[in-house]
């Protein structure tokens, strides 16, 4: 699992490990600051993939 | 400082009947935490159940004919299209505007209708926002009116999920064998993404309000529960005929699935309140999940919503709320007043609904004022002139077509706009037939059958069908009937209860139950109602025992319907099994507690039992909820007065005999010398159930002996078996709750009234010489009470003992005592415990 912090918009830091990122439905029913950073990770991956690629 | 925060959940649809398995299999975890530290019930639902009108009356308290949201779709101001209802529809206040007035804070999320947002203290995320297209390349930006404040759309906007973001892990957990699917030639996977996303971006707007806002009240409302049940409860277990299996197989876990995400979505919001918020978890109707579930929807109105249940879910939890304990005849119209009452505000005597005091440990006295409407002030409400815009939402227009809610407009416009005008016309005509305001409801009818093709006018002379039976005008209900037959309709009506009906009306018995009996014949799913109506004639014909099969069968396929219940009772009185009636009396009452005709059932069964106190309790309920009608209830109420006022002649039921494992009950009125006789029990050497909570006072210097799990007798006696072969205090009106399933041994401490009374009265404080008339008639009555109940309970005997006679001839009480109680005691200590200068208030 990608260990990573996240900033949201209220400075409010937040470990990734507390969120239950092994279940995809237990991210989404953690809400706001899990969903910002399942969001901000599909990114970040898809530009690596992308990166790696080129 | 704490603070009295409310938190109102609203999930549309929940079903106790889905949830109860779930609970039971530790899958809803939240909620039932929530159920262990609150209170839970049954939400009883409206006529007709289409949520925006029903959600409404939740948040207003009204019934729609007031509120005025009166379907899922309204015309636009200037008739040139129709749109989803929007605010503008409601014209009264809601609980946020006058939370707003009177300076509290109140956030909103994704209430229906809530759009445009109305400008009240706090966030407001309406109805709209979670509202997206399918594709990614058409989405629009926000519309006006979307979130107020407007500064706050940029915090919450990133927060919508959108279907094409809806992975397969995502849809896994409710279709596990969604990679079956054909998606080319099955269209089943197709309303998952964007219910799923929508309930998210509604979900992570809670989220982020309960975690960065102050607030004092908010509502939140997820609508996943309901839209999975009209795309896949079809699918739910125990499989349909008609159904193909293997889609059985690939669906049938949908449904669970949704209730499974919406408790998990509970747990993170209940780990963003504090302790001292209250949460209330609601639904607005229930959802058909057994066999009257529909495969192919009739063509009439909101077909959808035929599937909707009569009973929805109710569970609130906080500091004032009561624990595990379950609460009855909660309605709709009843949040609205209790939330104002919960933050100390008067509630509006136009009203519709009542505060829930039940589910309140401590209670106060509910406030009112005359109406909320004629406060003058700033409520935070739209100028509606001004915000007049046309609204477009294609999206939700096209999500309501495929959920059945609505049919796909007419595309000559001014078709689609007098559809929609009529069909709310209709429900509003449906409203006041449920109010009972028939004259009113005719009318509109009459208006509405006026109308040319393309409206169906099939369904307004179905009603005047039905209302001309409520008013037993049969040849005017024939009439209708006839013209109903002659009309060219896509709608199958099942027209055998009306023609039944209007048989019976004009005593042609046996002839309605012959089509009524036609009708079960052809019928070929189990239909509940006609068995009832075939009960109800057969218990009119005096065929008791063919009308007990028929009602038995009807609660076997619906076992939630009060009026089963209630008709059932009546039969029972009549074949002479009173406690059978009242069983099923009571039960009527747990599914719609106030429920006149169960209240006036009840009555006469226990009336028949001999318990007339009770029996006059439910003439008194059965006559205060239809006061005006009702004159069964009042005239069996003053044949209870007759009865009642007669002299009390106390009569003993005693062996001698000591009884294996037996209780030993010590019992009376209050000031009766109960005390003293635990006193003695104990000093005797009996072992006494007590935990010496209430300390000796002035009243009773040598102690009181009490237990307190006694008070709570009438919702768990489980304690009782601590009880064998000891002594415990009941005071009189408790004994009726003692479990039939021990023997008992009542001494029954009896002390002239007056002297009963003069104690009291000095004990509360107050003049002694002034006889409270009313607590005499009381105590009277209780006495009886005892009477008629130790009759009819074999394991129970009792022993009258007066008071004065333990203090003037103590030792032939005792001596009466111990043989009464059949084992060996010490005499000499018990009578040591008489103290004579503690004979006060002698009469």
């Amino acid at each position: 699992m990608v260990k990573k912090k996240f900033n949201n918009d209220n400075k409010l830091t937040i470990s990734v490990s507390d969120i239950p990122l092994e279940s995809n439905l237990g991210l989404l029913a953690y809400g706001d600051i899990a969903f910002v950073a399942w969001r901000e990770l599909k990114k970040q991956s898809k530009k690596d993939l992308l990166d790696e690629e080129k | 400082m704490k603070k009295n925060k409310l938190l109102l959940i609203g999930w549309d649809a929940a079903d106790w009947k889905i949830i109860g398995p779930l609970l039971a299999k530790g899958e809803m975890p939240t909620l039932k935490r929530m159920i262990d530290n609150g209170v839970y019930g049954n939400m009883s639902t409206m006529n007709p159940p289409y949520s925006p009108m029903l959600w409404s009356s939740v948040a207003t308290g009204k019934t729609p004919d007031k509120h005025g949201v009166l379907g899922f779709i309204e015309p636009l101001e200037d008739n040139s299209g129709v749109r989803p209802v929007t605010v503008n529809s409601r014209k009264v206040r809601a609980i946020w505007n006058i939370l707003h007035n009177k300076g509290y804070k109140s956030n909103l999320v994704g209430w229906w209708p809530s759009f445009p947002a109305e400008p009240i203290n706090g966030v407001v995320i309406t109805d709209k926002f979670q509202k997206v297209s399918l594709d990614p390349k058409k989405q629009k930006p926000m519309a006006n009116g979307t979130i107020h404040p407007k500064n706050a759309e940029k915090d919450f906007k990133d927060l919508r999920m959108f279907p094409y973001e809806i992975t397969s892990e995502h849809v896994l957990p409710f279709i596990p064998l969604a990679a079956k699917i054909d998606q080319k030639k099955n269209k089943g996977l197709t309303p998952i993404a964007k219910i799923i996303s929508e309930n998210v971006s509604i979900h992570n707007a809670t989220t982020k309000l309960l975690r960065t806002t102050e607030w004092d009240f908010m509502a939140v409302y997820y609508d996943l529960i309901d839209h999975f049940c009209h795309s896949y409860m079809k699918f739910y277990p125990p499989k349909l005929k008609g159904i193909y299996e293997d889609q059985y197989e690939i669906f049938k876990d949908a449904v669970v699935g949704s209730y499974r995400f919406q408790d998990m979505m509970l747990e993170r919001t209940l780990e963003l309140v504090d302790d001292d918020t209250t949460v209330i978890v609601m639904s607005d109707h229930g959802f058909e999940s057994g066999d009257k579930r529909l495969l192919v929807m009739p063509k009439v109105q909101a077909a959808a919503a035929m599937d909707h249940r009569q009973f929805g879910m109710f569970v609130a939890m906080g500091p004032n709320i009561k624990k595990n304990e379950k609460v009855y005849g909660l309605g709709l119209i009843d949040i609205a007043p209790t939330i104002l009452h919960h933050f100390n505000l008067p509630v509006g005597e136009d009203m519709d609904g009542k505060v829930a005091l039940d589910i309140f440990k401590e209670t106060k006295d509910v406030k009112y004022i005359k109406s909320w409407e004629d406060v003058e002030g700033d409520f935070a409400e739209l100028d509606k002139k001004k915000s007049s815009d046309t609204f477009s939402d294609e999206e939700t227009m096209e999500q309501l077509i495929e959920l059945g809610y609505i049919e796909r407009p007419d595309e000559k416009i001014e078709n689609a706009v007098n559809k929609t005008k009529c069909d709310l016309k209709h429900n509003l005509a449906r409203v006041h037939m449920g109010k009972k305001n028939h004259e009113r409801a005719k009318e509109i009818l009459l208006e509405l059958i006026k109308e040319k093709e393309p409206i169906d006018i099939s369904a307004y002379y179905m009603d005047l069908v039905g209302l001309s039976l409520e008013k037993k005008e049969y040849d005017q209900a024939q009439s209708y009937l006839d013209t109903l037959k002659s009309i060219k309709t896509d709608v199958k009506y099942a027209l055998f209860f009306t023609e039944a009906a209007i048989l019976l009306g004009n005593g042609k018995t046996l002839k309605a139950l012959k089509v009524l009996e036609d009708a079960r014949d052809d019928n070929r799913t189990n239909n509940s109602e006609i068995w009832y109506r075939i009960g109800v004639i057969n218990h009119s014909l005096g065929r008791f025992s063919d009308a007990q099969n028929a009602y038995d069968r009807a609660i076997k396929i619906e076992p939630d319907k009060a009026k089963f219940h209630k008709a059932l009772a009546e039969n029972f009185i009549e074949l002479g099994e009173y406690e059978e009636a009242v069983e099923s009396a009571l039960t009527s009452l747990e599914l719609v507690k106030y429920y006149s005709e169960a209240h006036y059932v009840l009555g006469r069964a226990l009336e028949k039992l001999g318990d007339l106190e009770n029996a006059k309790i439910a003439y008194e309920t059965a006559s205060r909820l239809t006061p005006k009608t009702f004159h069964h209830a009042e005239k069996a109420l003053e044949n209870i007065e007759d009865k009642l006022i007669e002299t009390v002649h106390l009569v003993d039921k005693k062996s001698n005999a000591y009884k294996k494992d037996q209780i030993v009950i010590v019992s009376g009125l209050p000031r009766s010398g109960t005390s003293l006789m635990m006193q003695m029990l104990n000093s005797g050497g009996l072992n006494v159930l007590t935990d010496e909570n209430r300390k000796a006072d002035k009243s009773n210097p040598k102690g009181y002996f009490e237990y307190d799990p006694v008070m709570s007798i009438h919702k768990d006696n489980s304690w009782l078996e601590k009880a064998q072969n000891k002594s415990v205090k009941v005071v009189a009106p408790l004994l009726k709750f003692l479990d039939s399933k021990y023997r008992y041994k009542i001494i029954f401490m009896n002390r002239d009234l007056n002297e009963i009374i003069k104690s009291q009265q000095i004990m509360i404080g107050k003049n002694p010489d002034d006889l409270p008339i009313k607590l005499f008639e009381a105590f009277k009555k209780q006495l009886i009470n005892v009477e008629t109940w130790k009759n009819k309970e074999p394991g129970v005997e009792i022993m009258y003992l007066n008071y004065k006679d333990v203090l003037e001839n103590t030792s032939e009480a005792i001596d009466k005592v111990t043989s009464f109680i059949g084992v060996d005691m010490n005499k000499p200590e018990m009578a040591a415990c008489v103290d004579k200068t503690l004979y006060r208030n002698k009469s």
